[in-house]
């Protein structure tokens, strides 16, 4: 027999079994394949019959010419993203709370979020026309008021702020959205309480907002922490030239060069293992810190 | 919100009415530049010169787009894609959600169980893998091969869970008192309550679905049952220009002709830009407090 | 969203992994193998040979056999009504024929070519997960990973047997290096898909109405051109008053078929990018030799006096291209074809524009000996233990006659027209493919100016569209501009290639893939397009191409060279 508080549960099971039987199938057996990481692979081998060489695949891409400053490139760009792509869309989202006006807000809700349909490649084309120093938009603009042009796509000092700039323009309209969401959720009883307290926009904003968003905020930051080594393939892959290597070459698009180009999967699917492992890591980490010194779940 | 009078208010209101529009036009103009490239000549995009605005105006590139039985198959496979994911992954996120929203003391495997999930975000076994697995589970070019393998969609689970442990909790024990079981606490009182989570996860399913185009390059096995997305991918590579032969310099031609790529990148992205306007209306507060207040 | 698609891009780089099923399959595979070869294989080529009888190149399948075949196809293909890639004229003619039924497992467009274009990564897939069709096309680094893993079937005694005596002939067109590289170990594992690559020699293309204007002569030697390219940056060709204007276009990969450095480079007697063999007979990468110093060293002086666009390293050929609308480069170095594209449209926009092929300069006004890719870039193969390895060499056979021999119909096999006069390029059709070597291809485009000359369409060997295309243009129609800017009589691009360039051509000599090659070949390419790039822009020294050189070698050029020299011993 099945004690109470199992037959309580049994719901809770069964509706997560449809989810379970298809992850276990799609994305649990297909990961016995992580084994290539592992070794010298020679398709028709395969996982048996090829060759085991332990971390030798790995060893061989950190000592490839240029791992160190790649890696260092990635972890720069990407943290200036993960940083970025959280506190934009949070501040837009506070900010369009602010706006009364239905059109106004909806509109521009809309609007900002129409960059993120667009490929890189487009974009790509775009950015170089409204950044070239001689003709570009914003080289016309800062000469007009004193400056030397640059050329924001073909100089290291200026290429990995260009990635960051153009990645948050593209995807903060889409980020905000989550924002949205998560203010609607906020009790409207805290306002009026706020209100009777006498405490200004700002001081609600501050000490009924910000507090109420809080969950999805701590959600947003830990989940996007799984994403310190993706800088962003198709932006970078897109925009990058020789000339910029030096600032603008990321682990993917190196990942991407010796995987495709000369065909060693063993050695793409180390570089992949190597990023999972570091999500996993620093994911684990801050749901665990979380819970230890909030007693608070993540997720 | 009451509107209050103080002129430091008014000044911020005007400030930030101003700079979100401001905002809003700059997000535009690249799609304002694309829309122009598909009404212009095609030597005039070719040259660069058209910026905001059409240069030589001429329909061709739609006239061109609306004969194009590739286009018009592909946005039908588009739509049959994006009808079945939505409808399968919405069902399997709320299934999902609900159960792991629950804390340790009502749902005794949730750790465990939520992390098994999490996991799948984390580690992926890659290409060749996944596509074994798809080969053996008999589904290779069919709708199926785009759908079932992401039905589970891990983040929008975590997010709707954590929309869901927000609720109120007084309003799911009272319902327990009046005899209610977990599936209709869920369908009755979770989801009708979390309109604006589910609204912004449906959106995210529907572009997620709408701009996929990898899955369609590898599972379908003829580019006429390419989604929408993988046929404007297609579209946007190079063509290869090592073994030129002369007559293939004319089909050169056709394929450099940029407006007619910039007309299908718009009429591509025109439904999907539709589907967030129509959402929006769930966005709005105060649906837990009318509730709770009883 | 983000976490669907970023785990799509994630599997693009890890094109990756395998589970059990590709090791049984493989075993399958070996194992029919093993069982036909025991058998004495199914086919009537074996029988044929047995008892000494030649079989027949064209014979017929009584019954008819089924291959199972994957091919690149490109989405502006056009076919007539109710017709596709499984049944146009050339499948049904193999079918009714050569008695062999093509079903295609899978189509995939063709893209560029390159490994990331979409029918190599599904074809990738198809390798790594042991899910080969029958025959299929693969790239060098394909074919050189699947003969390692021994999954080609030998073809060496089918050729001998089965390919038809013009088939032999074309085969061996290019001094027999394609088939060369198709050999492993003395087999034949692949039929090379053989390329005129004299159509690859690079020329010069000149703004000849700025030409004109400014009175200058074509350039004989280097000197010249620099002189053509300086003037066209400080004369104000366009005449707007404004210093707008650049002497010659490069896009950011430097090498390729638009704007590119290689034809530049050629003028020098230098081959970036080329194998090529140096005085003591060896081979050596063209990249690392003192010929590419010294252009590299004139094209950092052009850079710091303002005649190559300062904004070339972000352009790629198309964004490059634009500056030819936009009347501020005269010059660049491309391929024959670049009248259709990128030429005609900026012409489009300007209407008094014109542009004319001409010879590449050289140092001391000698004849310029252009450089050319290897002529075989793709080859076709059949998948080990299929029963009928020559029905490859029986399409191939039937490819080359048709388009080629003495039952060639161009108005069928190559170009068909439907009921509104559209053309339809039916010689994209096949499964098999390997087109003619250069001699071939100089005789008909001979026979094209003789058939003009002579007002006489019945000489034509090929070149049907281009002789109407001439008619056109003689007639006034500016449609036919194109054209005859590429293949006319005179002031075309093949007017250069052939009177000058015939068997003077310098032939990349290596094609394929070595072993060091695989994890070392894309950090030495990054490192060679890093510091020329640099040096052209002037951000580092021309001293810095003898640190690049000795770099080049010690991260494993040395080792790939002396493994392709190698290579090259043993053929």
């Amino acid at each position: 027999m099945l004690s109470g508080k199992t037959r309580r549960e049994l719901p809770l099971y069964l509706m997560l079994l449809p989810g379970l039987i298809l992850i276990v199938l799609y994305q649990y057996v297909p990961m016995a394949g992580i084994a290539i990481a592992f070794q010298k692979f020679t398709p028709f081998k395969g996982w048996f019959g090829s060759e085991w060489v332990g971390l030798d695949n790995l060893r061989f891409a950190l000592a490839l010419p240029d791992a160190e400053q790649v890696i260092w490139n990635t972890v720069y760009i990407s943290a200036m993203k993960i940083a970025a792509g959280l506190v934009v869309p949070l501040a837009i989202s506070l900010l369009l709370n602010e706006v009364t006006r239905t059109v106004v807000k909806r509109g521009v809700q809309t609007l900002i979020y129409l960059p993120h349909f667009l490929s890189w490649v487009i974009l790509g084309g775009i950015l170089i026309d409204i950044l070239s120093p001689s003709e570009g938009i914003v080289n016309q603009a800062l000469q007009a008021i004193g400056f030397k042009p640059v050329f924001f796509l073909g100089d290291n000092r200026w290429f990995p702020y260009v990635l960051v700039l153009s990645d948050v323009w593209k995807e903060f309209g889409f980020n905000t959205i989550i924002y949205l969401a998560a203010l609607t959720s906020i009790n409207p009883v805290l306002y009026e309480a706020a209100v009777i307290d006498g405490a200004s926009r700002w001081k609600q904003t501050l000490h009924v907002t910000l507090p109420g968003m809080l969950p999805i905020i701590v959600l947003l930051a830990t989940l996007s922490l799984g994403n310190v080594l993706n800088a962003g393939f198709d932006q970078v892959f897109n925009l990058y030239s020789p000339v910029v290597y030096d600032s603008g070459d990321i682990l993917d698009t190196m990942i991407y060069r010796v995987g495709l180009v000369d065909a060693q999967y063993g050695l793409a699917t180390a570089f992949g293992l190597m990023k999972s492992a570091v999500s996993f890591v620093l994911i684990s980490a801050s749901y665990w810190l979380a819970y230890r010194y909030a007693h608070y779940r993540i997720f | 919100m009451v509107l209050s009078g103080g002129v430091g208010t008014r000044i911020f209101r005007v400030c930030n009415h101003i700079f979100l529009i401001a905002l809003a036009l700059l997000c535009i103009l690249p799609l304002v530049q694309v829309l122009a490239m598909s009404f212009s000549a095609s030597s005039a995009v070719a040259a660069g010169l058209v910026r905001l605005w059409p240069v030589d105006f001429t329909l061709k590139s739609y006239v061109y787009i609306l004969k194009n039985a590739q286009f018009l198959g592909s946005f039908g496979v588009t739509l049959q894609r994006v009808a079945l994911g939505f409808l399968i992954n919405m069902v399997l996120v709320v299934l999902t959600a609900y159960p792991l929203s629950k804390g340790v003391q009502a749902f005794r495997g949730r750790t465990l169980m939520v992390w098994l999930f999490v996991f799948t975000i984390l580690f992926q076994g890659g290409l060749i893998p996944s596509y074994m697995t798809i080969r053996m589970t008999g589904i290779m070019d069919s709708v199926w091969a785009l759908v079932l393998p992401g039905a589970v969609q891990v983040f929008n689970v975590i997010l709707l869970l954590n929309f869901f442990r927000n609720l109120p909790k007084e309003l799911e024990e009272s319902a327990f008192i009046d005899g209610a079981g977990h599936w209709t606490i869920m369908s009755r009182i979770f989801v009708p309550l979390s309109l604006p989570a589910m609204a912004t996860i449906m959106l995210f399913t529907i572009v997620g679905h709408w701009n996929s185009w990898f899955d369609g390059l590898i599972y379908m096995n003829k580019p006429e049952h390419y989604p929408l997305a993988t046929y404007l991918q297609t579209l946007i590579i190079q063509m290869d220009f090592k073994n030129m032969r002369t007559e293939d310099a004319y089909l050169l031609a056709e394929i450099s002709n940029r407006t007619s790529k910039a007309a299908q990148i718009i009429i591509g992205s025109l439904p999907i830009l539709v589907v967030y306007p129509f959402l929006q209306r769930f966005f709005v507060k105060g649906i837990v407090l009318g509730s709770v207040k009883e | 969203m983000r976490t669907n698609t970023r785990r799509w891009a994630f599997s693009l780089f890890l094109a990756a992994a395998l589970t059990t099923a590709g090791c049984s399959g493989g075993n399958d595979a070996s194992n029919a193998n093993a069982k036909s070869g025991a058998g004495g294989a199914g086919s009537g080529g074996t029988a044929a040979a047995q008892t000494g009888e030649a079989p027949d190149p064209f014979g017929k399948y009584d019954p008819a056999i089924e291959v199972h075949a994957a091919k690149a196809v490109n989405k502006v293909w056009k076919f007539l009504p109710g017709d596709d890639i499984a049944n146009n004229v050339w499948t049904r003619e193999y079918e009714s024929e050569l008695g062999i039924k093509v079903a295609y497992d899978w189509t995939a467009e063709a893209g560029d070519a390159s490994e990331s274009s979409p029918y190599n990564q599904k074809l990738n897939v198809s390798i790594a997960s042991g899910n080969l069709p029958d025959i299929f096309t693969v790239s060098p680094t394909q074919l050189k990973q699947l003969a390692d893993a021994g999954q080609l079937e030998d073809l060496t005694g089918v050729f001998d047997r089965y390919a038809a005596p013009w088939t032999k002939e074309l085969m061996q067109g290019d001094g027999g290096i394609s088939m060369a590289s198709a050999t492993f170990d003395g087999k034949l594992l692949a039929l090379p898909n053989i390329t005129a690559n004299i159509y690859n020699a690079q020329v010069l293309w000149l703004r000849t109405d700025w030409m004109e204007k400014l009175k200058l002569t074509p350039p004989k030697t280097m000197d010249e051109l620099h002189a053509i390219i300086e003037a066209f940056t400080t004369k104000d060709p366009d005449g707007n008053g404004a210093a707008d204007t650049y002497g010659i276009a490069l896009n950011k990969g430097l090498y390729g078929a638009i704007a590119s450095i290689t034809g530049y480079m050629n003028g020098f007697g230098a081959y970036p990018g080329q194998w090529v063999k140096k005085a003591d007979g060896q081979l050596a990468y063209g990249s690392t030799l003192p010929e590419t110093k010294a252009a590299l060293a004139k094209l950092q002086e052009m850079f710091k006096a303002g005649q190559i666009d300062r904004e070339f390293a972000v352009k790629d050929p198309n964004k490059a291209s634009e500056s030819f609308a936009q009347n501020k480069i005269g010059v660049q170095f491309g391929e024959n074809w670049n009248s259709y594209f990128p030429l005609a449209d900026a012409r489009g926009q300007n209407p008094g524009m014109d542009w004319k092929a001409y010879a590449i300069p050289t140092v001391d006004g000698s004849e310029a000996k252009p450089g050319v890719p290897f002529p075989a870039a793709q080859y076709t193969v059949v998948r080990k233990g299929f029963k009928h390895p020559e029905a490859a060499v029986k399409l191939l056979n039937f490819y080359q006659e048709k388009s080629y021999g003495k039952t060639r119909d161009n108005a069928k096999y190559r170009s068909e027209v439907d009921a509104k006069g559209e053309k339809m390029n039916t010689a994209n059709f096949p499964l098999v493919i390997s087109d003619k070597p250069n001699a071939a291809v100089v005789q008909d485009i001979q026979n094209l100016w003789a058939a003009i000359d002579k007002k006489d369409q019945s000489l034509l060997t090929d070149y049907e569209s281009a002789y109407d295309a001439y008619n056109r243009y003689a007639g006034g129609d500016e449609s036919g501009w194109a054209d005859v800017r590429q293949n006319g009589p005179q002031d075309s691009a093949f007017t250069v290639l052939f009177k000058q360039y015939t068997d003077d051509l310098n032939v990349n000599l290596f094609g394929g893939r070595t072993e060091t090659m695989a994890g070392k070949w894309s950090a030495l390419q990054k490192l060679e397009g890093e510091t020329f790039t640099k040096i052209i822009m002037g951000a580092a020294p021309i001293d810095e191409f003898d640190k690049f050189v000795s770099s080049w070698n010690r991260l494993g050029g040395e080792t790939i060279t002396s493994e392709i020299n190698e290579i090259m011993d043993g053929r």
